[in-house]
Order: C-alpha cells, then structure tokens, then sequence
C-alpha cells in the first residue's frame, strides 16, 4: 500500500514539477518571512534578524535540492536522462548508429518474419467459433467415410453436431466466357452450423435447404473468389454461378479472414454443399466421401467427446457389413487448437533447422551491434574512468550504457516489425497458381509486437552487457595513466576472429546465391529438347460424368479437328502429360528386358497421341509416331532408352516389361527434359494415347499468337469444360519455379550475411582506429603519410577479412556439392565464376567498408589526437 | 515522531510546527529548517501527512499539514517504541 502512495505522490510531483517547485519556494519564502518577523518582535534589528534566519536555514539551494530529491522516482528519473542522453550520443554518430540499427533491423525482422509465418502456417487454428471446442478426427480407421456413414453418426447425435468435408473433385466454374477448374470444399448441409461462421455477405447454406437429398445448388464464395473473380461486385448475392455447366445460386461470401479446416494456408474458393450432380458416387456405400469434424458439446473435455463418438460408432457397427465392424474405431481425435498436428508432418527438423539459422543470423547481428558499441564506448573510455574515480556508481553506468544499446535494439525491432509488415505483404497475396490458392492472413497483432519487444530487450541486454561490463571495470589506475587498457589485446583478437567467421559464413551464403542466380539465368536459356516458342499448350477440365465411355476419345478427336483447321496451325496433337509442368507424366521404375537380357530401368512415361514429336518438335531418329489408331502394344521410345540395346538399334525389337507386357518399338526419338530443366539425361517411354480421368492436354504448333483462338474453339465445343492456354514458353513458368525460389531465398540470404559481416568489419576497424588514435597522431608527427595510415588500419581489418574470404570459399566448395541436383546441366557447384564474383564483391565490399574508419583515422590532426590523449 | 506528534493535535504549517516543537521542548529541541522541510516531504511521500493549502491565523496563504490515519498509526507504534526505549536507557542509566 505504502509504494502505492509513495508512487503517487512521485508521479504528481513528477508531472506538476514547475508547480511544486513554485509551491515549495513560497512555502520556504513563508516560513523565511515569518522567522523574520519572529525575531523582529523580539527585537533584533532587521540585518541581525536577517542574518540569524539565513543561520538557521543553512545553504537554501541545498536544501531546495534535499526537498527535490524526496519528491523524485530515482530510477525512473535516471532511466529517463540516461535515455536522452544515450538517444543524443547516437544521433551523434549517426554512421555507426544506422549500422547497428540496419544490423538489429535484420537480425530481429528475421526472426519475426520466421516466427509469425509458423505461427500462421502451423499454429493459426481454422477459422471456426471458440476453435478449442471444434474437434477433427478419423472414423473406421480411415481419412474418410462413406455419406451414410457419416449421416448415422450425425443423427446418433454423440456430439453436438457432426460435419463432413472433402475436397477431392475438381468442379469447373464458368465466368462469363471462361471456364476455370476449382479445387472446392464439398460439406455437407451442417458444416457451417458446426463450424459457427457467418457469411460475411448473404448467408451459409444450413440443413434445412442443402442437403445433399434435396439436390441442392447452392454455393458459397470465398472472400478472394469474390474479389479477384467477381470483383468485390457487391449485387452477387442471388447471382447465378455456372458449376460444371449446371446453374448454382450464390447464396453467401465467407469472411476475408477464414482459415480452412485443413489448415496450411490452403483456402477454397468456393464451398458447395454434396450432391449427386457434383458427386454422382455420393451414396455408394463403400466410398470415401468426407472426413470428419465435429463440435465438442458443452462441458466435455476431448477425452470424453472422444469416447461418446466411439461409443456411437460401435454401436452403428453392430448394423454393419462384417467388413465395417470397426465402425467405432476413432483415431487422431484432435482439438483445432491442438499442436498435436505437428507431428502429422515432417515440420519439426525444418523448423529447427530455421531456427538455428535464424538464432545464428540474431547472434551475429548481436555481435556485430557489441563490436560497435565497445567501439564506440572505448573512445570514451577515459571519460567512463574519471567518472568511476569520482565515485559514479558502477551500476549507474552500466545502466547508462544500456540505454544506448536498449535504444538500438528498439529502433531495430521498429525497423524489424516494418520489415515483418512488408514480406507478411507478399506472402499474403496468393503467389503460386496452384489449382487451390494458398491464402495467408499474416497481421501484426499484439502478440507480435510484443514478442518483438521482449526480443528486443534480451538483444539489448545481449549485446550490450557484454561491453558495458568491459568498459567499467574498475581497472582505473592504468586508464588513467593513459596505458593500453589490459584487455584490449585479447578482445581485439575475439573480434578478428569473429569477423573473420562472419565473413566466411557471408562468403558460403554469397556463393549459394550467385550460385543460383546464374543457375536461374541459365535454366531460361537452356533448351528444354522441345520447341518452346512455336507451341501453344491447352488443358482441358472435362466433367468426368459427362465424358462416360467413348465420349472423351471422340472429344479429343472433334477438338484437334477443330484446332488443325485454325489459321497458322500446323499440326495438333494431345497427351496425358506436358513436359516440365505440374502434368509433367509420370515416372516409373521397374524391369525391362533387352535382347532377353532384364535390367532395372528407371523412366518417364506418357500417353501421346499423333504428331506428337512433330507438333513438339522433337526429333524422330528413326521409325514413325503413332497414327490416331494403333493396335497391338506398340512404344515409342527416346534415344538413351535405346542404348539399352546392343548397338543402340532398337526399331522393330521387342521391349518385355515386367517379365509380362511385350512391346514393340516403333520409333526412337531425340531425348528432352521430362521433369525439370536441371536434371541429368532420363530415359522415357511414350505409348499411345488412352483418354481417362477428364482431363486432356492439347498441344499446338503454331504462332503465340493463335493462343485465343485455341482456347475460343476448345469452349464452343463444351462450354462446360474448363479451358487454359498458354505459349508453352509461358507454361514452362512452373519448371522454373524452384529456381525462381531458390534465387530468391538464397540471394536474400546472401545479401543478409554481406549486410551483417560489412557492419561486423566496419566495427572492427572503427574499434581499432580509436584504440590507436594516440599512436597514429605520434606517426603523422614523426612523418608517417596520410597513405601509410590508411594502409595500416585497413591491413588489421582485410587479414582477418582475407583469412574469413579463404576459409568462407573452402567451406563454400563443400556445402554446394548436393546442390548439384538443382543446377542446370553445364553448371558445376564448384563453379569458378560464382566463387570468383564471391570473392570479388566480398573482397570490394570489405574494403569499402574498413574504408570509412580508415580515413578517419588518416585524417586524424597530429596535435589534436596527442591532445587528446 | 516529533512532527507526527505536533501534528496530531491539529493541523499546522511548516513554520508553526517549527515553534511548536520549540515550545513544547521548552526551547531544548531546535528544529533547523534544514531538515524540517525534507522531513516534511519524506513524511507526505510516506502517506503519513498531508499538505494543502490555506490561510493562517494571520490571513497568510500557507501550507498546511495534517495527520492522516496511517500518520496517526504510526505515531502511536514510534510512540510505544520510544517508551520503551528509553525506559530502557532511563533503568540502565539509573543503575549506575
């Protein structure tokens, strides 16, 4: 209670400091007064009346100060002055104060960055109300379960609602003239009653008007669906959606903000209730239709929840099939909120490894803002002594020495959190054209900021104990003797060793990402072995159940009809795989026999139909393509497949597969990429074209420019399908992608460290230059040049520079070796040219950065640097 | 102890206290204004008194202090300490 009190009166004193000044004078004045007339009376004359009173009152302005002091918050008071005056003493240099704060700046912002992105990616539980009492699980041993099933465990009722989902069948959706495939959320009729969200516009659909019996046509958009497809068009509720050529009302868009049951970032982009038209399986008894969740009913812990539903399971399994028994077998039965999904995938090790790598980048961001700091604090170090001598407590100026690095590590976490702000920015938006967007809801919220704050104390206190316990230790008498001060020599040589480290970690980092930028710019000019430029690619999304027997064969031979008659064409062909895109076939492994002997033979494998070679313009070696029919088990095969064969002459042979299949090569053909650019040469089988599954690539030889027409001839002939054309050399996007990637995220890497290890330099040479300025002022006196200063304090930080640049390219030359399975063919790990550039932009950046320092020092004035010592 | 007890008679300004104490010691205890001022601050701080302002018996804009009830409590604790202590001091003295 005591301190409460006190704390008040403090603060208000604090606030009203001018009143209580003025209050405290009159009072002093008052009682002045009145003593005065006191010994007036008593009849002393006026000088001796006066001259007693001052007696008595001693010193005025001390006890002015006495009363002042019991009105002050010590501490806070200090606190408050060591912190201007800290903010006054970096403003001051404002050089190493950027330095440290751009230092701090990427070190903290790499953490937040890496912090808030697993906090939205792995811990950020589905969009759902109160999401600790939403449970997920599997039933009878399996991800899903049939619509019955879950029908019998809904109406069982061992919970208060139970829900399916499924997100398996493409669904094409038709915007005016284009017709796109969508990834969608299939739910039942309950799913948004359990889940507790509310459309942010219109409505959800409920049980009363979707169930999958009543046939329902109904849907909800997503709030990106909304936006990037209909733009934000606020009349769309009531609108009609053409699903799968079919009529659906737009009954409701979902909030921005809504984080799918299946978590990762992964958002639909529309939400449909089941029904037949969708899924024309749906009342197949044994089918995998949904998976489940489920809302916790009031006061049921998981546990109990979980034995009610498996109490109910086992009861509906008594009416089961025998082969359905286990009905009531409940596995990963999981609370939303539950980090247990942790363990679902491989995350742990990568998240340590992030970890470490982004604790390394905060360390060496710490030691370099240190390394200033003591620079900094040893040019003041005389001024640090004599105020030891003269009794400065040594707390106190630790504490002052704080400020500055508290400061610091402030203004870095602020430039951090800004850092954070702008890549959440890019990682919000929906980068990838993946069929189901990834959409991420990364804000900076309080906890966010908070973190940041706590990181940015245990920085300061991290990087600037250290120094600050150096700097005042009470080794007095040498320091004021003006001798070296006795650490200064095994400090200085930690640093050297640190920076050199830096340096060599900057160096492997730098080597990466020049590594794989020039990868990246190899992989756009490297010829993928088929022509990119004078193909046009077209995918076709049918609606499988309309294409039910022979249709698909006749829609693919109506559709090249259609598009060989277009102007500029010059062939049309159609496959199940396009080479280098997300259909990049398939590959498989297995025995092959030649010439009756039987090899193990990894290959690629794709059904083609005819023209293929010719419309993708690789070369025929020998033998024909295949024609629109063929019969018997004819292959076609690539020319490192054919050097399988003795004399590599494989026309007209027999290939056995598996000791069963025995097929006939028809033709040999020149060898292309397959899968992706960088890989090393593959052997590959094509066989004849066999429509399935819906889904139909096109390929075109002709100009760029035909790519509408294609894809207006491919929509007339079903407007229901959906239809995406491309340039192949647009196509090609996604093998380029892992480059894309890897250049980015490497050559932000390497710019990081490069940033890091130049303020680490930069530290060193400003530390060893005010160490020295005594020494250098008495070399300029005794005639050194402004060249031979310079020359010296750059010779301290480039050996330690050159030794990090060695070590950091011999570490480089080990760790790039199993990257060679991303490079491009023709480009070593070891490449010369990336180590060279490495070593050149280190070495340059290095010198740039002892420079400044360094001609500081070189402009020292002899008189004024031996005055200042 | 002193100003608490001056004050628990009735509220004062800083120069009254000062007579007060000089009065009631029989002119023994002299309170400088060096340390009256301080004390006083240290005691508002405390919460023990409290000051606001007023008029004097001369028509004079002052100071004034009061006792407040956990000022009062603790001057009944000092009060009992003090007794003892020097009932303390008084028998050892007195057995000499």
């Amino acid at each position: 209670m005591r301190w409460i009190h006190s704390l008040r009166f403090v603060l208000t004193s604090l606030l009203r400091r001018r009143r209580m000044d003025q209050e405290m004078e009159e009072e002093l004045q008052s009682h002045y007064e009145r003593q005065l007339e006191a010994y007036l009376a008593a009849g002393m004359s006026l000088a001796e009346a006066r001259r007693a009173v001052r007696g008595e009152f001693g010193g005025m302005s001390g006890l002015r100060e006495e009363c002042r002091e019991v009105t002050r918050l010590g501490w806070i008071e200090n606190l408050w002055r060591d912190l201007r005056h800290a903010a006054r003493g970096l403003l001051r240099q404002p050089l190493m104060t950027g330095a440290s704060i751009v230092s701090l700046a990427l070190g903290i912002g790499a953490t937040t960055v890496i912090y808030s992105v697993i906090r939205e990616i792995v811990f950020m539980p589905p969009t759902a109300h109160r999401p600790d009492r939403m449970v997920s699980f599997w039933m009878g041993h399996g991800s899903h379960v049939s619509y019955q099933e879950w029908r019998d465990v809904e109406i069982a009722g061992p919970l208060a609602g139970i829900a399916g989902y499924q997100m398996e069948r493409e669904v094409n959706v038709t915007l005016g003239e284009e017709t796109r495939a969508v990834l969608p959320f299939l739910v039942t009729a309950n799913f948004f009653d359990v889940l507790g969200v509310p459309a942010a516009r219109g409505r959800t659909f409920t049980t009363a008007d979707a169930r999958a019996e009543l046939d329902p046509r109904v849907v909800v958009l997503s709030h990106g669906f909304w936006q990037r497809r209909l733009g934000g068009d606020t009349g769309v509720v009531g609108r009609a959606l053409k699903l799968n050529g079919e009529r659906y009302t737009i009954i409701g868009v979902l909030p921005r903000v809504m984080r799918s049951v299946f978590g990762y970032g992964l958002t639909p982009e529309v939400y449909l209730p089941l029904n037949r038209h969708l899924m024309p399986d749906l009342y197949a008894p044994r089918e995998s239709i949904v998976s489940l969740i489920a809302r916790l009913p009031d006061g049921l812990t998981v546990t109990q929840g979980r034995a009610a539903l498996m109490a109910a399971g086992e009861r509906i399994a008594l009416t089961y099939p025998p082969g359905r028994k286990t009905f009531g077998a409940i596995d990963r039965f999981e609370s939303f909120t539950s980090t247990s999904r942790l363990t679902e995938i491989p995350v742990t090790p990568f998240l340590t490894v992030l970890g470490v790598v982004v604790g390394l980048v905060l360390l060496i961001a710490c030691a370099n803002v240190a390394s200033l700091l003591l620079a900094r604090g040893t040019a003041r170090y005389r001024e640090t002594a004599v105020r030891l001598s003269l009794g400065a407590g040594r707390f106190r100026l630790i504490q002052h020495l704080l400020c500055e690095s508290l400061l610091l590590s402030l203004a870095g976490a602020g430039a951090g959190l800004l850092l954070n702000e702008w890549l959440a920015g890019v990682l919000n938006r929906p980068p990838l054209p993946t069929p189901i967007p990834f959409e991420f809801h990364i804000r900076t919220d309080l906890a966010l900021v908070l973190a940041c704050s706590i990181l940015a104390v245990v920085t300061s206190l991290l990087c600037g104990l250290l120094p600050a316990i150096q700097l005042t230790r009470p080794a007095l008498a040498p320091v004021l003797k003006q001798d070296e001060p006795r650490f200064a020599r095994s400090r200085l040589g930690l640093r050297k060793a640190l920076v050199a480290g830096q340096i060599a970690v900057s160096a492997v980092l730098l080597v990466t990402a020049i590594l794989f930028v020039r990868n990246l710019w190899r992989a756009t000019v490297v010829h993928p072995g088929f022509d990119v430029d004078r193909v046009v690619w077209a995918e076709v999304a049918l609606v499988p159940h309309r294409y039910t027997g022979d249709k698909q064969r006749l829609f693919v031979a109506e559709a090249a009809e259609a598009l060989s008659v277009l102007p500029g064409v010059q062939s049309v062909s159609y496959a199940d795989g396009v080479p280098l895109t997300i259909y990049g076939g398939s590959t498989r492994g297995g025995d092959l026999e030649f010439d009756g002997a039987s090899r193990h033979v990894d290959r690629s494998v794709n059904w083609i139909g005819r023209d293929y070679f010719r419309t993708m313009g690789i070369p025929l070696l020998t033998g024909r393509e295949f024609a629109a029919r063929e019969s018997g088990s004819p292959v076609i095969i690539n020319r490192r497949l054919a050097e399988m064969f003795a004399g590599g002459h494989a026309l007209g042979k027999t290939i056995r597969v598996e000791r069963r299949e025995r097929l006939e090569v028809i033709g040999v053909v020149a060898d292309s990429k397959y899968r992706t650019l960088g890989e090393n040469p593959r052997r590959a089988m094509y066989f004849p074209y066999n429509p399935r599954g819906g889904r139909v690539q096109f390929l075109v030889r002709g100009p760029a420019a035909v790519t509408p027409q294609v894809n207006r001839a491919l929509r007339e002939l079903d407007p229901s399908g959906a239809v995406e054309s491309r340039s192949m050399r647009d196509g090609l996007a996604f093998a380029l992608l892992p480059s894309r990637l890897g250049a980015a995220f490497l050559g932000s890497l390497g710019i990081l460290g490069l940033v890091l290890a130049l303020v680490g330099l930069y530290g060193v040479i400003a530390y060893s230059v005010s160490r020295r300025t005594a020494e250098i002022g008495v070399r300029m006196a005794l005639g050194a040049t402004r060249a031979s200063i310079l020359r010296m304090t750059m010779k301290d930080g480039l050996l330690s520079a050159g030794a990090g640049l060695a070590i950091g390219l011999a570490l480089a030359f080990v760790v790039t070796q199993p990257l060679a399975e991303f490079l491009v063919p023709g480009l070593q790990p070891a490449d010369p040219l990336s180590f060279l550039c490495a070593a050149i932009v280190l070495g340059m950046a290095a010198v740039l950065a002892g420079l400044a320092p360094a001609r500081r020092a070189a402009r020292i004035e002899p008189v004024s640097a031996l005055r200042y010592e | 102890m002193l100003i608490l007890k001056t004050l628990a008679l009735e509220s004062q300004h800083g120069w009254a206290i000062a007579q007060r104490i000089r009065r009631l010691s029989g002119e023994t205890l002299l309170v400088p204004q060096g340390s009256l001022y301080p004390s006083l601050y240290r005691l508002e701080r405390g919460g023990w008194i409290r000051s606001y302002w007023g008029e004097s018996e001369n028509r004079r804009r002052s100071k004034f202090y009061a006792l407040t009830a956990s000022g009062r409590r603790r001057l009944e604790k000092e009060q009992v300490n003090w007794e003892r202590l020097s009932g303390g001091i008084a028998l050892v003295l007195k057995t000499t």
